[in-house]
């Protein structure tokens, strides 16, 4: 678990990022840039959770 | 947990609630209305200050019967339950810091009338002010409250000398008032009531700060009464002069500042400094009251436990709660570094209509549950003034800019996560977030094999991200029983 939850945690924070920087993309405020940020937003709190388990 | 000080009277409460009220609005928003319906702007103003009236009633009499800080979601609580108390809680929170980041926008927008600057430093303006208010406010209540007055009673000032030269202009141009009234019909009036219902809520500001008011059962509804009843007719007053300041409806409706060329017209030159000067006061003086009241609705949220201790603290030399602050300027400053102002006013009309509902809702089940509390203020005519606020507030709701409804609706579904996410503890949350990782990667898995084409880049992409979710999501469910 500690070194699999580690690697998909950086993953999905990484992913999460992107999704809220490509967000930015889309004229804001749209329905798409919502959505991303919203998916960005569950992905790096999920990936921070992971690594944070992970690491005890 | 440290309480805070009673040290504000009837007077800063007014100004409390007034600072909150006739601020940011009258400089971005309500010249603009008169552009966009000539002199007929005086009956949605009218309307609306009627439709706040009604709310406000509401809000008297909950105010006097709980006066504890946090307002409607302390209200709420009381009368309907957790849930509902959690999400008007979350709403005004929101609503204020939302509001907070109109009026630092709006402050941006009032010292462009003074100093030329590129537009797009806008949102960096915006964030600086907040930034700074945040401090003001670390500093303590004390030194927010007399700010705040004084602010206030300087605004007010000017603002009567403003209508004063208006009615001096029009003294002087009578056939100005000869122009033809043309009806818009009835749709765009409510347009307008839910563009500038923002300019009317500051009421809702006063009961917020319950427990640093003297003698809060009588001067809270007094306040508060107080407040709509000036609010509105500043409001009518101005709008009337607005409309019939000869400056044309393009102009007024395509102005960032569109009192701006109001004033032009009524003082000459004089008039873009003047509306630069005291915008940038009124919009600051809104900006302190939206940031009181959204620090003191975290402040009590987080007293019943719907967010983290921490946020309860009160600093023990200043005496203010400066985590909840702290967590308020962030909300605040997010909204503000858009820098779409119209997206904006909007979001802070949902928000603080969706709150308004419930806490009108709350009144007639506080009646209900408790029959013999003690109501220092009791609305007349139950269950009618209730009903009737309710029904004007969800009459509003079709009006509101369609994008402001979908994050509203986002905003709808993360308040109901969060309430559950926060009462349910760690482990759960977990559970949690497996679930909505397995959602995610289900909604991106679907989305990649139905819209992108089979075999690209794209769709490789995103068949990988739908498989990390997935991953993650297994993870979060499996890790209890995998320890």
């Amino acid at each position: 678990m500690n070194k699999l939850g580690i690697s998909v945690g950086i993953v999905q924070v990484i992913t999460g990022i992107l999704m809220d920087l490509l967000a930015y993309i889309f004229p804001l405020p749209s329905l798409y840039s919502i959505a991303l940020f919203v998916i960005g937003g569950i992905a790096i709190i999920s990936g921070v959770v992971l690594i944070r388990e992970g690491s005890r | 947990m440290s309480r805070l000080k009673r040290e504000l009277g009837l007077l800063d409460a007014v100004m409390i609630g007034m600072g909150g009220t006739v601020g940011t609005g009258v400089f971005i928003i309500l010249a603009y209305t008169a552009g966009v319906i000539g002199p007929l702007v005086v009956i949605p103003f009218i309307l609306t200050g009627i439709f706040t009236l009604l709310s406000a009633l509401d809000y008297c009499e909950l105010a006097s019967t709980i006066p504890i800080a946090g307002g409607g979601y302390t209200f709420t609580k009381r009368a309907i339950g957790e849930l509902p108390a959690f999400a008007t809680g979350w709403f005004m929170w929101f609503g204020n810091a939302a509001y907070a980041s109109f009026c630092a926008l709006g402050f941006a927008e009032c010292i462009g009338l003074i100093v030329n600057y590129n537009r797009g430093l806008m949102p960096v303006i915006a964030i600086a002010v907040i930034l700074v208010f945040t401090f003001i406010n670390y500093i303590g209540s004390r030194e927010a409250g007399r700010a705040q007055s004084i602010i206030t009673i300087i605004l007010l000032l000017m603002l009567c000398v403003l209508a004063m030269f208006g009615f001096l202009f029009l003294s002087g141009n009578p056939t100005i008032l000869d122009q033809p009234i043309i009806s818009p019909g009835v749709l765009p009036f409510f347009h307008i009531i839910s563009y500038i219902w923002v300019m009317f809520v500051g009421f809702e500001i006063i009961s917020t700060a319950s427990e640093e008011i003297r003698d809060a059962e009588k001067n809270i509804p007094r306040a508060i009464i107080i407040t709509v009843i000036l609010s509105t007719l500043m409001y009518t007053v101005i709008a009337f002069l607005a409309a019939y300041s000869g400056v044309a409806p393009d102009v007024l409706t395509t102005e960032p500042v569109p009192l701006s060329p109001v004033a032009i017209s009524f003082m000459g030159g004089l008039g873009r400094p003047f509306v630069g000067l005291v915008g940038m006061g009124a919009t600051l003086s809104s900006l302190n009251a939206a940031m009181i009241a959204s620090t003191r609705i975290a402040y009590a949220m987080s007293r019943d436990g719907y967010f983290p201790k921490s946020f309860g603290k009160v600093h023990y030399h200043y005496g203010s709660p400066y985590m909840a602050l702290a967590m308020s300027s962030i909300v605040a400053l997010a909204f503000a570094g858009s820098g779409f102002i119209d997206y904006v006013i909007y979001m802070t009309d949902f928000c603080y209509i969706i709150g308004l509902i419930i806490i009108n809702y709350s009144v007639i089940r506080l009646r209900e549950r408790e029959p013999d509390l003690s109501r220092p203020f009791k609305v007349r005519w139950y269950p009618f003034i209730p009903i009737a606020a309710m029904a004007t507030l969800f009459m509003l709701i079709p009006f509101i800019e369609e994008a402001a409804l979908v994050t509203g609706s986002g905003l709808v579904i993360v308040a109901i996560l969060a309430y559950y996410t926060i009462m349910i503890g760690y482990e759960r949350i977990r559970v949690a977030l497996g679930g909505m990782n397995i959602i995610v990667g289900t909604i991106i898995l679907a989305g990649s094999l139905l819209l992108l084409t089979s075999g690209t880049t794209a769709q490789t992409i995103a068949l990988l991200i739908a498989v990390v979710f997935f991953v993650a999501g297994a993870l979060h469910i499996a890790a209890k029983k995998i320890e």
